[in-house]
């Protein structure tokens, strides 16, 4: 009776670290599924198999199929194997504490670039099959509503610096980083005309700062 | 062959015309339905429907969805860019003849952040269904390519246009800078900044200007 509780207290924790590797493991299979077939033919049945769990375990550890694309998702975005709020990526704090526009720029544009490399991928995946499915197109426009969301803190905390452009507003300077972080335009320079990804954030943090800052 | 040619002749010209007017009807609807819906939402019955024709006038006059697409974005690029024939390449059209008029770099810019604004408030929307059915449809995929290599090539004419008429920034080259104009004239950023972020569109003809000149020499 007395060595039960300990006993179940040293299994829980070794149950739970085994758990969180079963996790994992399905989502690396998810994500060279999707990435290999595509969204739509690819089932969780395969998803199982490519990660040698039962079908039910998918279901049980993280569930759908669409899921599964949310949580791959919200994984490329915070670039961990969990979704992070964006008031607490380290990125985010970064640029808050740097006094100067232009720097918060430039951490802003390195960050966003590891991102797509992460999301551009998946977002390829996830645009086609969200033609014919508005679970996944509804995701979509949940991911990019949130994104427009955020870029209104980013763009107010920019004005704090007193640095923005004259005749451009925190709303305007939000609409623009909004429109020009899209992962469509890093695929077009990237995948479409050969860019490194080192290029494409030179020249993002430039852009940014010949567009909305004071010379 | 030479049967084909043989049949032709006995046609007649009312009813060429008739065929004409029908083609045009399918693709006027397949625009609109493209241009409201995006590609895959929108399928041949509905056009078919809207168009007061059968699926099959609409394959035989036209073609399927791709080919449907193909049409409607001439359409829609043909009546934006004020020319009454499509095959006309954009720089030889009268406004893109106004724009070079331009002897300064920075007037250059604006005339051509203006055309830009008025193709994209005709012709965006096709386009945005042009860029979703890439992802799922080969035919749809090479369409957009065709699309996008065109306008890599108008890009370039822009770069080299500007460069006659002023240093470009420094330390940009005529190759990025193309690819730079090239992104900046993508009509994804009227789509979002018009249409999603409600941009009245002579801030976003300002905008794009200062854009392109910030870009290619310097704020």
């Amino acid at each position: 009776m007395k060595r039960t509780p300990v006993k179940r207290r040293y299994d829980a924790a070794g149950r739970q670290r085994a758990a969180e590797q079963t996790r994992i493991a399905i989502l690396h299979a998810a994500r060279r599924l999707f990435l290999a077939r595509g969204y739509a033919r690819t089932t969780v049945a395969d998803i199982a198999g490519e990660a040698e769990v039962a079908v039910d375990t998918v279901y049980a550890s993280i569930g759908t199929k669409q899921a599964l694309m949310q949580t791959l998702v919200e994984h490329a975005i915070s670039g961990l194997d969990r979704a992070v709020p964006a008031e607490e990526r380290d990125y985010v704090r970064a640029i808050r504490a740097e006094p100067d526009a232009r720097k918060k720029l430039a951490l802003y544009a390195h960050a966003i670039r590891q991102v797509h490399e992460r999301l551009a991928p998946l977002t390829e995946v996830l645009k086609a099959a969200a033609a014919a499915d508005e679970d996944l197109a509804r995701l979509w426009k949940k991911i990019a509503d949130r994104r427009a969301a955020n870029m209104r803190l980013f763009a107010a905390d920019l004005e704090a610096t007193g640095q923005l452009r004259e005749g451009v507003d925190v709303e305007e300077a939000a609409d623009v980083i909004w429109a020009t972080n899209a992962t469509e335009l890093y695929v077009l320079l990237v995948d479409g005309r050969g860019w490194s990804p080192d290029k494409f954030e030179v020249w993002l943090a430039g852009a940014w700062m010949r567009l909305l800052l004071r010379d | 062959m030479t049967r084909t040619a043989k049949r032709r002749r006995y046609e007649s010209p009312l009813r060429a015309d008739q065929a004409r007017l029908t083609s045009r009807a399918i693709v006027e609807a397949a625009a609109g339905l493209f241009s409201a819906k995006g590609y895959a939402a929108v399928s041949v019955d509905a056009i078919a429907e809207a168009a007061g024709v059968s699926r099959a006038t609409v394959f035989t006059s036209v073609g399927g969805k791709p080919a449907l697409l193909k049409e409607a974005f001439r359409l829609a690029f043909g009546r934006a860019a004020g020319a009454p024939d499509v095959s006309m390449p954009l720089v030889d059209r009268p406004r893109s003849r106004t724009v070079r008029a331009a002897t300064t770099a920075p007037a250059y810019l604006t005339g051509y952040a203006s055309l830009c604004t008025s193709l994209h408030s005709h012709m965006a929307r096709v386009y945005e269904a042009i860029r979703e059915g890439s992802h799922a449809d080969p035919d749809v995929h090479a369409l957009w390519l065709e699309v996008n290599a065109e306008r890599r090539r108008g890009a370039a004419t822009i770069v080299a246009d500007v460069k006659a008429r002023a240093r470009l920034r420094a330390g940009l080259d005529e190759e990025t800078a193309a690819d730079v104009v090239w992104l900046l004239n993508d009509p994804v950023h009227f789509h979002m900044l018009v249409f999603v972020r409600g941009w009245p569109e002579e801030k976003f003809e300002k905008w794009l200007a200062r854009a392109l000149e910030a870009e290619l020499l310097g704020s």
